[in-house]
């Protein structure tokens, strides 16, 4: 599978699974557990026969025995479309990496965790898609289970080039039932938290990965005139006197965000740039059962 | 080049020294920094203080701190060092009467004040005198003391040395008083305690050799219709040294006789009637001279001939002339019209004597003895030289313009800096 430069952080996350947070609803066969009961070999339980069920699904051995007919049920597996909503905005370019060379950074960041996050999905044989918002437009890739999809992501995502400050919210209503946002919360963190909410109440899931540079927490200590990328218009200066303050004010943002957030059942997380890529899939895809047994 | 407050200067060099500051903490425009996250940054005055490594506006810099200093000197008050070796003379030169051989004394004082120096005559006031040479110098003293007081006061000499000692003390370590004077008694009047203990040194004193009519007594010829004369008390009562002159008083109209005896030279023809009167109110008339003799009682004025050529040597209150001298031949003569009371003891009292004294004195006036040895000391004092620099300082009154063109060229200054400044903000 050529994906360039992420080869080695696909072999990083080679064989880790991504379960569903809860049973997914009923489809082609796959990976995650099912909220309806299928005809596979395993026993779970049987239920009378109704009207219109398939009569080869009949226990006959039963039915002989005690003269009822019952439904032989087996715990059903699907697949879970993956979308990916990653934002391109221009916050997202930093720290600028004019070399080209450097790891860390945002749109650095988010372009990894899409394509590990895709590959796991992927490996679950779960459709896999993506939708990056830039000022160039929306590129939109459906979501697929063929072979070379992550390819296909990652070629996508090196092709888009992060600018402008384009909306996130209006992409979450197509996307597929597990909706991965990556986006650092500086554009439309308001509608997209309602749009994630409603995802989440369809039946979907909602994650958040909220993408903070560590330059964002710990700006230069030199004077400087901070300039919102964009939006020029905000031009404040960034001294001694006014460094505790900003501190205070993004820490509060954060917050605000996660609690939130979470308060509307979207599953948050909050990625450092300076952080290893593999370490924060690993994390991410962690189920919530295991999360609250890694706390205690 | 001397600073009369240096002090200044290290103002001058403080407040150099912010401005330099100031223009390296300049507020100023801090560079940009993309940052997404710029929206929590505290909303405050888009220009923040910045430090710089190096000054900015080199061109502003550059005219403030010459503005500085110019104004640092300007207050620092420079003057000009005058030219002269490091010890410098100011000769008090004693140019009355009572100096025998004033030629003499003047080469000698122009040999004293060397280079640099200054000497300054005095008798009853006092003034420098030019240095140009010796000769100059003998001719202008004598040409001054032509008639003048009979014995020099040491008062306005102290004041006139301080005023030269200010202004050639500057350039100098210290300074040199030489006092060439015969010290006549009298010399030293209220003021001149106060005024010597002014001048921070020691006085060296070279005593001339006086003029012979201060050593003697008057000798006072009184020719009275009188039996029991009221004058004869206090001519008793002159102090024994007032000069070796004839003295003729007539107590009636002078006869050409008395005239023609006053011509003899030293003699002075006092002219005074006996006319008594009883007045109702105390008149004031004072004795011109060196020692004003100033004497209140009940007097009564009488007629006096003023005619051209009569100097004026007595005035009543209201300078009324009360007694006059005329030059005749090489002596004068001389008319009082104060009339005395009748009755009282006035003529038995100091002031009389003191007004009688006056108007006995040699026509050039009244000399005095020598000072004794007691005073001389306490005039010369002792101790070092003065102080060069205490004296240079002293003389706030001796401004220069220099400072006036100091403040004027730092007010140009500054105007250029504000014309550069709306330039470079345009």
């Amino acid at each position: 599978m050529p994906v360039g430069p992420y080869g080695a952080l696909l072999d990083a996350v080679r064989g880790v699974r991504w379960p569903a947070r809860r049973p997914v609803p009923g489809g082609a066969p796959g990976a995650h557990q099912s909220r309806t009961r299928g005809v596979a070999p395993e026993f779970a339980e049987y239920r009378p026969y109704r009207q219109g069920d398939d009569p080869r699904r009949i226990d006959w051995k039963l039915l002989g025995r005690s003269d009822r007919a019952f439904i032989r049920l087996a715990p059903d597996h699907a697949i879970l479309g993956t979308t990916f909503v990653v934002d391109a905005s221009a916050s997202m370019d930093f720290p600028r990496d004019s070399a080209g060379t450097a790891p860390a950074g945002k749109w650095s960041l988010a372009k990894r965790l899409t394509i590990a996050l895709a590959a796991i999905a992927h490996g679950s044989a779960d459709p896999v898609g993506v939708i990056v918002a830039s000022a160039a437009g929306v590129r939109r890739l459906e979501p697929r289970t063929r072979r070379g999809v992550v390819a296909e992501i990652a070629r996508t995502l090196d092709a888009a080039a992060p600018g402008g400050s384009a909306p996130l919210a209006p992409l979450i209503a197509s996307s597929s039932a597990r909706c991965v946002v990556l986006t650092d919360c500086l554009g439309d963190v308001d509608a997209l938290r309602a749009a994630l909410a409603r995802h989440r109440a369809r039946g979907g899931e909602s994650h958040l990965l909220h993408l903070i540079a560590r330059a964002e927490l710990e700006p230069p200590a030199a004077p400087a005139m901070a300039t919102d990328p964009e939006d020029a218009s905000c031009e404040r200066p960034l001294v001694e006197a006014t460094r505790e303050e900003y501190a205070i004010r993004f820490a509060a943002f954060r917050a605000e965000v996660a609690r939130t957030m979470r308060a509307d059942g979207v599953t948050y997380h909050e990625v450092l740039d300076d952080t290893a890529p593999e370490v924060l899939v690993r994390r991410i895809v962690r189920p919530p059962g295991a999360l609250a047994e890694a706390a205690r | 080049m001397s600073f009369l407050a240096p002090l200044a200067l290290a103002f001058g060099a403080v407040a150099a020294a912010a401005v330099v500051a100031l223009h390296l903490l300049t507020t100023r425009r801090p560079p940009p920094l993309l940052l997404p996250t710029a929206r929590f940054v505290p909303v405050s005055e888009a220009r923040a203080v910045a430090r710089a490594s190096r000054p900015t506006d080199l061109l502003l810099l550059l005219l403030r701190l010459l503005a500085v200093l110019l104004v640092a000197a300007a207050f620092a008050r420079p003057v000009r060092d005058a030219v002269g070796p490091r010890v410098r003379t100011v000769v008090l030169l004693d140019v009355s009467a009572s100096v025998a051989d004033r030629a003499a004394a003047a080469a000698r004082a122009r040999e004293l004040s060397g280079v640099g120096g200054a000497v300054i005559g005095f008798d009853t006031a006092a003034r420098e005198w030019p240095l140009d040479s010796v000769a100059s110098l003998a001719a202008a003293v004598t040409a001054s003391t032509t008639g003048g007081p009979a014995r020099g006061a040491l008062s306005p000499a102290f004041v006139a040395a301080r005023t030269a000692a200010a202004r050639i003390a500057r350039g100098a370590d210290s300074l040199r008083l030489v006092l060439l004077s015969p010290l006549a008694e009298g010399a030293v009047d209220a003021a001149t305690p106060a005024l010597r203990a002014g001048w921070p040194g020691r006085v060296e004193i070279e005593r001339l050799v006086a003029a012979p009519d201060t050593a003697g007594a008057p000798r006072v010829q009184v020719v009275t219709p009188l039996d029991d004369d009221p004058i004869a008390p206090a001519l008793d009562r002159l102090p024994a040294a007032r000069g070796a002159h004839l003295v003729r008083l007539v107590r009636a109209a002078a006869t050409a006789s008395d005239s023609a005896w006053a011509r003899a030279p030293g003699r002075v023809l006092l002219v005074w009637p006996a006319r008594f009167t009883q007045p109702v109110a105390a008149e004031g008339v004072s004795a011109l001279g060196p020692t004003p003799a100033p004497l209140v009682a009940p007097l009564a004025r009488l007629p006096i001939p003023l005619s051209d050529g009569a100097t004026v040597i007595a005035r009543w209150s209201d300078a009324a002339p009360a007694a006059i001298q005329v030059t005749a031949g090489a002596g004068c003569i001389r008319t009082v019209g104060v009339g005395l009371p009748l009755a009282g003891d006035l003529t038995l009292r100091a002031p009389f004597t003191h007004f009688v004294e006056a108007l006995v004195a040699p026509c050039a006036g009244i000399r005095g003895a020598a000072m004794p040895d007691s005073s001389v000391r306490w005039i010369a004092g002792t101790g070092p030289l003065a102080g060069a620099r205490a004296l240079a300082a002293d003389a706030a009154h001796d401004a220069t313009t220099l400072p006036a063109w100091l403040l004027a060229a730092a007010l140009t200054l500054l105007a250029v800096e504000l014309l550069v400044r709306r330039r470079s903000a345009a």
